[in-house]
Order: structure tokens, then sequence, then C-alpha cells
């Protein structure tokens, strides 16, 4: 039931968003995007990168917004003390907004993903399909499928840590206002990663943006050189936002 | 299983210097209908919050339903039916919030659910957000009373509504819930509505619990007593509460034995001009109502 309530607040998001990628497929499918503009566009190694840049602005944003659902936007609203007299420990509620709100993320992040993949593979053919379906990058041809796979996960990693910080942001202002609070972290990060990078050189912060997700078959930039222990770390730290939040919760009075 | 539905010992909750509940003392019967009753911010709701495990106690003990809230928090909410805030989730309906509701509490009931609709005529198709003041507290107790609930507790429900909406209310209260032996548990400054359904009081002032007895036993013993006459006792001498020397005489509020009180005063020559039984309005007032932080509990019954 309260899967319910956190669908009937967040359906709306997820509709604008499936809709918004379906009107992108019709596009694609209609040749109206850069396929027409770069019918040549020959140096497909800079695409991949850039089709993960590009999506990380809307992606982040959407996800910026799911986080003002579920149990902080509750307390916003004063009837804190109605869902949490509910018989379900406080956890239950954190879990389900966090888990349900990433279920939606991952279905978002999906479709935009494969709309995407398909322009890429129309700009494959449009250059002939040289590798057969794939892309060379670094001398070896990566299939498409498996960079779409790859561009599913570094999304879906940016989105998720957006939307457990704003989550968590939330439940900390006890508004969903606290999403200002979460986008203000997040930017008060980017500026600590530029400061460190300009007066620490040798220490490098990695990216919010899952970068090295996009450069298989490079050198792998970031951090970690192994994506499976970069996907590990990095879900690693989003974790520690609904535990956070779980935890304020479980300390404070609910008011 | 005890007696109690509800018993708290030394119960406090202090926010930084402020100590909103203060070593309270609670004993709520089984079956009753108890009228928690307080000036604003005297600490009923803290307490409440408390008892619902909203709020973390500072120290103390509780027990509700033979439960710690601290401890076995779900198990107490799965027993229990609380109206508190009176803000449910705006953007729902009647219907949604019934649906809503439905999911968490295994003895919920959809009849009782539809018969409270009926008799107390909520618009269900209406967002809550939309709802009269009235509607949304109906609405508030139609979801704890079809939750199938063994004890009901209710901060001031009839707060801003008007006399009707709270003939309506206490009716159902009564008729419905309390008369099967379930406890009624209900904070409220209104006294008049306490005093017409509540079978027990407790008073409550600034987070200590004053009184808490009978109300048929606060009726049957408190007295205001009217004297003429010189070196007349001073409050706090045996049973005299309240000692108020005006122009020519001195009237006592006592809480018991005003027989052999005012047989004493006539012994020493004094005149009785008048002794007459108090209301809860009026007991309360002499009560909390002169700023008297320390005077000891009573428990009469």
């Amino acid at each position: 039931m309260y899967l319910w309530k956190y669908w009937r607040e967040s359906r709306l998001v997820l509709g604008a968003c499936l809709v918004g990628i379906a009107v992108l497929l019709v596009l694609i499918c209609h040749e109206h995007l850069f396929l027409d503009a770069h019918p040549r566009f020959q140096n497909l190694l800079y695409i991949l990168p850039s089709v993960l840049f590009v999506q990380s602005i809307p992606v982040s944003f959407v996800a910026w917004l799911y986080g003002s659902f579920g149990v902080g936007h509750d307390l916003g609203e004063k009837s804190g003390a109605y869902i949490f007299s509910r018989p379900r420990s406080r956890a239950f509620f954190v879990w389900s907004d966090w888990g349900f709100g990433l279920t939606q993320l991952l279905v978002v992040v999906t479709a935009l993903n494969i709309a995407l993949g398909y322009e890429v593979h129309r700009m494959l053919l449009a250059v002939g399909d040289p590798y057969s379906g794939g892309i060379l990058l670094s001398n070896k041809t990566v299939a498409l499928t498996t960079i779409i796979c790859l561009n599913i996960a570094a999304s879906f990693l940016l989105s998720a840590l957006v939307f457990s910080v704003t989550y968590l942001f939330t439940v900390l202002a006890r508004h969903a206002k606290g999403l200002m609070l979460g986008a203000f972290a997040l930017l008060l990060y980017l500026l600590l990663k530029d400061a460190v990078k300009h007066y620490w050189p040798s220490i490098i912060l990695p990216d919010l943006i899952p970068v090295e997700f996009a450069h298989t078959g490079q050198e792998v930039t970031g951090f970690v050189k192994d994506l499976g222990l970069s996907f590990s770390i990095r879900l690693a730290v989003i974790l520690l936002f609904p535990l956070a939040a779980q935890f304020l919760l479980q300390k404070r009075d609910i008011e | 299983m005890s007696d109690l539905a509800i018993e708290t010992q030394s119960l406090h909750k202090h926010y930084g210097a402020v100590r909103a509940v203060d070593g309270l003392e609670m004993h709520v019967p089984r079956g009753s209908i108890y009228g928690f009753l307080g000036r604003n911010g005297a600490g009923k709701t803290t307490t409440i919050r408390m008892l619902a495990g909203l709020a973390h106690a500072t120290g103390g003990q509780m027990r509700v339903l033979d439960l710690d809230p601290q401890i076995n928090r779900i198990q107490v909410l799965e027993r229990t039916g609380l109206v508190i805030e009176k803000m449910l989730l705006s953007s729902m309906t009647g219907d949604d919030l019934v649906r809503f509701n439905r999911g968490f509490f295994p003895r919920w009931s959809d009849t009782l659910a539809r018969k409270y609709v009926e008799v107390l005529e909520i618009p269900m198709k209406r967002k809550f957000r939309k709802l009269s003041t009235g509607n949304q507290t109906k609405l508030c107790l139609l979801l704890a009373l079809a939750q199938g609930a063994e004890l009901l507790i209710l901060d001031e429900p009839t707060a801003g509504l008007d006399p009707i909406i709270i003939d309506q209310l206490l009716r159902v209260l009564v008729d419905d819930f309390a008369n099967e032996g379930r406890t009624l548990f209900l904070s409220s400054h209104h006294l008049s509505e306490v005093e017409r359904i509540a079978d027990w009081v407790g008073i409550i002032d600034r987070g200590k619990l004053l009184l808490e007895a009978r109300l048929d036993d606060v009726r049957a013993n408190f007295r205001s007593v009217c004297v003429v006459g010189e070196k007349l006792p001073v409050a706090g001498e045996g049973d005299v509460f309240r000692a108020r020397i005006g122009e020519g005489t001195t009237e006592y509020v006592v809480r018991a034995n005003a027989e052999a009180f005012t047989a004493h005063l006539r012994s020493q020559g004094a005149t009785v001009l008048d002794v007459s039984a108090m209301n809860l309005q009026e007991i309360f007032v002499e009560l909390v109502g002169k700023g008297e932080a320390d005077v000891p509990m009573e428990v009469l019954a």
C-alpha cells in the first residue's frame, strides 16, 4: 500500500519522462535529429561519452525531482505523524521510497539509453556499419548492446547518486525544499573537486558522472580501473545516503 | 494481562531546558474513557507522541497494552488507533486513504469503514485538503475506528469543530467504541465534552499529573466551602486545597471530607455560609488556573 502512495506521487514524473523519450524515439525514427545534420558522422568514438554527458543533465534533473517524493515530503506536509504511526518500522518507509524511486529511475534511464542506442545504430548504418553492429574503440570492436548496457549502468549510477543525496536532504530538512539543499551539496562537491584538483593535483576525486563506463576499450580513467569494482564502490557510496536517512529518522522525534 | 491499558512511570521528555513532560505517573484502566486534561502546552500532545512511538522519552517507562512503545512500537501501533495531527495525506481522497490504510492493519474492517462513512456523512470522493475541518476530523476518526483497535488515543479530537459535529463524534466514540469494552484515551481542554463522556480524568500541568481519579469520585469529593469567622485554617492543612480570603468571608476548596471539615470549622466558632459541589471546570481551574506548579498529585480512587 505504501508503494501505491509513492506511485501516486511520482507517476506524473515517470509518465512525462516516458512520453518525452517516446517523442525522442519518434524524432529519431523520422531522422529529425543530428543524423540529418551530420550524415557522414565519422568519429563515432566521441559519440559514446557524448551520449552519456548529454543525458546526464536531464537524468540528473529527473533524479533530483524524485528526491522530493517520500517521507521528507510528508514531514513537510505535516503528515509525518500520520505516516509514522502506521505499524511499520521507519526503515520500511525509507527503503520503500528509495527502492521504488530507483526502480522508476532505472526504467527511465533504460528507456532513454535504448532510444539513444537506436540513434547510434542508425548512425552506424548511415556510415555503412563497418564493424557489424559494433564500434571500434582502441582497436577493439565493442558491440553496441554492450555499450548501451554500460551507458545504462553509468547513467543509473549518476541518477541513483543524485536521487539518494536529494532524498537524504529532504529528510534532513523535513521538507521537499530539501531538494535545493541536495542540489547545493552536489554543486559544492563539484567545486571541491575542482579546488582539490587545482591545489593538490595528485589527488583526484571521482567524477559524479562515472566516465570510466564510457571509455571501455580505452585506457580507463577515473579512480578505479575495473568497472565491476567501480560499480560496487559507487553503489556502496550511494547506499550510505538512505542509510543515513534511516538513521536520522530513527533517532529523531516525528513532528 | 495488566488491568491498565496505559501506564507511565516517571516519564520525562525534555527539550533542552524545557521539561515538556516531567515525571508523569499515569494509569489508564482498560475499558475506561479517560479524559487527559490540561492547558495548551501542559504536555498532553508530547505524552501522546511518546505513547505512539513518535517521540523518544528522555527518561522513565511506559506501557501501552502491556508493551513498551519504545521497543514494541509496531505491535503497539497495530492495536492502537491514533488521531494526533489530524493531517493525513492531503492529495488523497477519503476512498484513497481507506485503501492506503487498509494494507497496514490486519484487523481492518471495510464494513466498519462503510458504516462510519454513512453515520458521519463524510464526502469520500473529495481530496483531504479540500475537506472542511470537521470532515477532516471525521475521516481521521473513521480510519482509526475501522482498523479494529483495542485502544483509541485521540489528541484534541474536537478542537475547532462545531457543536453538532462534536455531538456526532462523541456519540460514535461512546456508542460504537467504548461501549464494547475498549479503551478510549482523549486529550482535551474542552472540559464539558470530557465531563460528558469520561469516567476517568487525569489533569496534567507543566508536564506533571496533578490529579488522576474517577470522575464520579472527583465530583463527590471536591467541595467549595464559604465561611465567616476568625483564626481559620489556611491552605495545605488537612484536605484544604485552597483558601481564598475575601472581604469578610473565606472561600475554601477541599479535596475530600467536606463534612468533617465544616464540622471542624463550626466547632471553632465559624459560620459556614455555603457548601457546594464543584464541576470539572471549576476543579480544573482551581488545580491549574493559578499557576501552582508543585501541587501534589491526587489519586482519589
